[in-house]
């Protein structure tokens, strides 16, 4: 790792000398002999600027961008090397494989038409029609930056009077102004700040977590021999753009891939084998896997011994889940069972990972729990090849005194045993409209997130938000919750911003977001906004200080890298290569050899509780700690025949990329995928405009008639079927969201995109 | 493998007749003559393209749209897709198509002003200052490379990004009324400004499945030439005789 760093730093110099020529690129080994003629050196030069070494945005992964600026103006963005997110996962291959230079998937390629978009909204709109709803015209007024600011710090400042600070609730992406957002809250005296994580793998992180007390482990798929995925499309769904790399690696290098899933989706079709499975069965699958690696006595039995917990209550468990008891739940042939679990057994390294296909039913941290069990079964946690447990740097602590609140969350996350701490949105809405929840909560602020679209149950989600005596988004778009606001911010893109990416890679490394240009608009980014709300409101810490009078956000950063163990300032880090700091340990395998951060200090098959919280089965049954399989509440019946599963392509991020008309361009509608033999039976042919249905909504979709699904499943790609955002997203295609409903996981809270069942039928 | 050839090369769009069309109409002139003799080089540029390593995300073709700021309708490159067989065997395989850089491109041959040529670094160009947009070569390209910028943008009026100019061919083309390259024949070039400055073409670079692979086979120990030399590389649409430098390995 020493090596590297070094020659990142001679590269740096290099790189300094001749950005004026070659515009900061790293040339390709095999092009870089060609020789420019005097003439040609000059016509080739342009254009001129400089480069910016930064991180994406276009979804939350973070991957290393490098942004050309010509006259002002972001003219290019380029895969950053420096920044192992795009370049691989574990330190020693990042050794080898960065002089190849990084990788970008398609939206991080046209994130320029995003921020040069003109439909994004530019100036602080009032609202003036105090009736809300899906069809109402807000009636917009344009204000100023300061009317506006003034109007939130009078609304705040009404909830400090009457002493109800905890009647604020926010809502947030993830990676956006996090840091700002919970001091600005704490200082304010609300629990209630949350994220987008019950939104997306806090069942996943629930999961791991119980198994190995680390929230988000990391698969080595380049070294490994055997890569089994259940319901989790890396290829497609295109995150950390490392993830396609590394996974093309491995197989290249002879790994076998399997996919489970109801969809064969993108990595379904670089997979040798796909086996499509019922949703929410998968946990079923796995124990059977289970039964047949233990039965056989293919586990690993050195790992087991020495460094797990609870192996034979975990054995005698799955004693009875033998494949033809799988095999009725989950529609795979036990045959095929008993052959994948002894691959998979047999094959060293292997690693079986999964995220969100499992991970949106009311039975996902079961299933999840009964997958990463796997991990424990042939010993691969932790090692090259294997599933490893990232060591992340955590930036420090706020520069001053935070207060310890009284008041519990509005969402009762205390309830959920494995509670992620992002929240439970859906508890939220549904307390909100029931008025059920410990105290009434008045007003709502919104940064960089579209409810109404990303919490299942769209019409319950926008009676939700009505019930906010006054709610406040900040966005880059009108969304569909944008219309819902009594004040809409401009937001910024991740091109006018700061922030920082710490996760994704195996090793400690913090890279730097950082504007590129000025914000467009003249507009405040999202951290600012909330100085200076404080700054307003004076809100001061435990200790009595004003403390975002003077704070800058530079200066808030900086304090927080500084007391990391990066133990460098935020000029430093802007110098540092590509802008990211990146510890040289390296990544480190087998740390649970000397450290577990585990009740137990050793992986838990079995967990029965967790910050004194029993974990039950979904039914609220004693579970005796084991991922027990349970039926998910849902199931398809005479009414709603079908599972209704939803997923993310390649070409989008949530519901937020829908106006990006090079994205669009790509793909401008999502047809609901039906199986051939099902659609023969409903009369349904390719292309035809059919009726969707659930107990929650009715709209059109159109069918497309594939033989790539479960036949009873139907499925699509969300985030389309906008009636705000802008021009260019509505009336695309048909919004997945509004036919699920407000339900949580029992275990972690996580919002259920995946639970509902429908009925379609030809229009 | 053949046979699932047979059936891509109907799905391409362009039939046979096209060609035709295009050969009858084209002026005579000599072939040769229209081999760039400015462009002395003895580097012979090739695209090979894993198709099994391919996800299909689509990356290359906005990379491109990025590079080359290519309005609504142009595309350099796409990324075709085929599905085959039944569930649960069904499986959906890519197939990205820049342009072939034909050795003998059917292209060159009917463009009335010789304002498209293969150049001797193998790649072939279009001299917007020359092409009068007459779209034979359109219809002449068997693998529908060729699209014609009718001076759309995405926006309207065009945003900030969109205003700026492109740098194809190392000369500055701004996004005018009139001028080139609007109303011009547009493809892709092997992005031969970053090549020219050593870099790799925009959609080489970004690839994520580290499906291409771009270089000089004329240059001893090129990663192209080493893997060329190893592996069953095929071309598309052999049978026309098109001899292109873009080369697939892997199954589509």
């Amino acid at each position: 790792m020493k090596k590297l760093f070094q020659r990142k730093l001679n590269r740096r110099k290099f790189l300094k000398l001749s950005s004026t020529v070659l515009g900061g690129a790293v040339a390709a080994a095999s092009l870089q002999n060609k020789r420019l003629s005097a003439d040609e050196k000059e016509r080739f030069s342009a254009p001129q600027g400089q480069w910016v070494y930064t991180c994406c945005h276009m979804c939350g992964g973070g991957t290393g961008i490098k942004v050309q600026v010509v006259d002002g103006i972001a003219y290019k963005i380029e895969p950053n090397p420096y920044n192992p997110l795009g370049v691989c996962n574990v330190s020693q291959d990042y050794e080898q494989e960065f002089k190849n230079g990084g990788v970008m998937c398609p939206k991080g390629n046209a994130g320029l038409m995003t921020l040069y978009d003109p439909e994004r909204v530019s100036k602080p709109l009032l609202r003036t029609n105090k009736e809300k709803g899906k069809e109402i015209d807000p009636q917009w007024k344009e204000i100023t930056w300061d009317e506006a600011l003034q109007i939130i710090t009078e609304q705040l400042n009404n909830l400090l009077k009457k002493g109800t600070p905890e009647s604020l609730v926010t809502f947030s992406e993830s990676s956006i102004a996090k840091d700002t957002q919970l001091d600005f809250g704490n200082l304010f005296g609300t629990p209630n700040i949350s994220f987008h994580t019950n939104l997306c793998s806090a069942s996943r992180k629930a999961a791991a977590f119980s198994i190995a007390g680390e929230s988000e482990p990391l698969g080595d798929y380049a070294n490994t021999k055997y890569m089994l995925i259940f319901g989790w499309n890396p290829l497609g769904a295109t995150k950390w753009a490392h993830l396609p790399k590394v996974i093309m690696k491995g197989i290249k290098n002879g790994a076998k891939l399997v996919v489970v899933d109801p969809w064969r989706n993108e990595t379904g079709n670089k997979a040798q084998q796909w086996i499509p499975i019922k949703p929410g069965t998968d946990g079923a699958l796995a124990l059977a896997l289970g039964h047949v690696i233990i039965n056989q006595k293919l586990y690993d039995k050195e790992f087991i011994d020495y460094w797990t917990h609870g192996f034979l209550v975990y054995s005698k468990y799955v004693q009875d889940k033998t494949p033809e008891w799988a095999e009725k739940i989950t529609g795979v042939s036990a045959a095929s069972i008993r052959q994948l679990a002894v691959e998979l057994a047999n094959s060293k390294p292997a690693l079986i990972d999964a995220w969100a296909g499992p991970g949106h039913h009311s039975n996902a941290v079961d299933n999840l729990r009964a997958i990463f069990i796997l991990n424990l079964l042939v010993g691969s946690l932790d090692k090259p090849g294997g599933l490893i447990l990232p060591n992340r740097i955590q930036l420090g602590n706020s520069p001053f005194k935070t207060k310890e609140l009284a008041k519990p969350r509005f969402d009762g996350l205390d309830n959920f045993p494995l509670g992620n701490s992002s929240g439970v949105y859906v508890e939220t809405m549904k307390r909100l409209i029931d008025e059920t929840g410990p105290y009434p909560v008045e007003i709502g602020i919104a940064t960089m997130t579209n409810l109404v679209f990303s919490v299942p149950g769209t019409y319950q989600v926008i009676e939700a938000l009505k019930k906010l005596k006054f709610f406040v988004v900040i966005d880059n778009y009108l969304s569909e919750t944008a219309l819902l606001a009594d004040i809409v911010l401009p937001g910024t893109t991740y091109l006018e911003r700061y922030g920082t990416v710490t996760r994704g890679v195996t090793w400690p490394m913090v890279a730097l977001r950082q504007p590129v240009i000025e914000p467009i608009f003249g507009q405040y980014p999202e951290y600012d906004i909330f100085l200076e709300l404080g700054r307003r409101l004076k809100l001061q810490d435990a200790e009595g200080n004003y403390v975002f009078e003077k704070l800058t956000y530079e200066d808030y950063l900086d304090y927080k890298l500084r007391n990391s163990i990066a133990q460098i300032g935020l000029a430093e880090l802007k110098s540092m290569p590509g802008a990211v700091w990146q510890d040289q340990g390296g990544t480190v395998y087998e740390k649970y050899k000397k450290d577990l951060k585990t009740a137990t200090g050793k992986f838990h098959f079995v967990l029965n509780s967790h910050n004194g919280k029993m974990i039950k089965d979904i039914y609220g049954e004693d579970a005796k700690g084991l991922p027990v399989y349970r039926e998910k509440f849902w199931q398809p019946d005479k009414n709603f025949p079908l599972y209704l599963i939803s997923w993310k392509q390649a070409n989008h991020t949530h519901s937020r990329t829908f106006n990006n008309p090079y994205l669009m361009g790509i793909k401008n509608n999502n047809p609901l995928y039906i199986n051939v033999a099902t659609a023969q039976s409903l009369g349904i042919n390719d292309g035809d405009i059919i009726w969707v249905e659930s107990p929650y909504s009715k709209d059109r979709a159109t069918a497309k008639v594939t033989d790539s699904i479960h036949p009873q499943v139907a499925g699509w790609q969300w985030g389309y079927g906008h009636w705000g955002f802008g021009n260019l997203a509505k009336g695309k295609g048909t919004n997945a969201s509004q036919f699920n409903f407000l339900q949580a996981e029992p275990i972690s809270g996580q919002a259920l995109h995946k639970e509902v069942c429908v009925k379609i039928y030809k229009a | 493998m053949d046979e699932n050839r047979r059936k891509i090369f109907l799905g391409l769009g362009l039939t046979a007749a096209g060609m035709a069309f295009g050969e009858f109409l084209r002026v005579s002139l000599d072939e040769d003559k229209k081999i760039d003799e400015n462009s002395a080089n003895e580097s012979q540029y090739c695209m090979l393209i894993n198709l099994d390593q391919c996800i299909g995300c689509n990356a290359c073709t906005i990379a491109c749209k990025q590079e080359n700021h290519t309005p609504p309708g142009v595309q350099y490159n796409i990324v075709l897709k085929k599905r085959t067989d039944r569930y649960p065997q069904f499986i959906e395989r890519n197939l990205p198509r820049p342009c072939m850089h034909c050795e003998k491109p059917p292209c060159v041959k009917v463009c009335p002003v010789g304002a498209t040529k293969k150049r001797k670094d193998g790649i072939v160009d279009i001299d917007y200052n020359k092409c009068i947009g007459c779209r034979y070569c359109l219809t002449a390209c068997p693998y529908g490379a060729r699209s014609y910028d009718f001076g759309e943008n995405y926006n309207n009026p065009p945003n900030k990004f969109e205003k700026t100019p492109s740098f194809e061919y190392g000369q500055e083309w701004s996004r005018e009324k009139g001028k080139s390259p609007i109303n011009n024949v547009r493809k892709c070039h092997f992005c031969l400004h970053r090549v020219k400055k050593g870099i790799e073409p925009a959609c080489v670079q970004t690839c994520m499945g580290m499906a291409r692979i771009f270089g000089d086979i004329n240059e001893k120990n090129s990663e192209i030439a080493a893997i060329i030399s190893q592996k069953n590389a095929w071309r598309l649409k052999d049978e026309l005789g098109t001899i292109p430098s873009v080369l697939y390995i892997g199954k589509y």
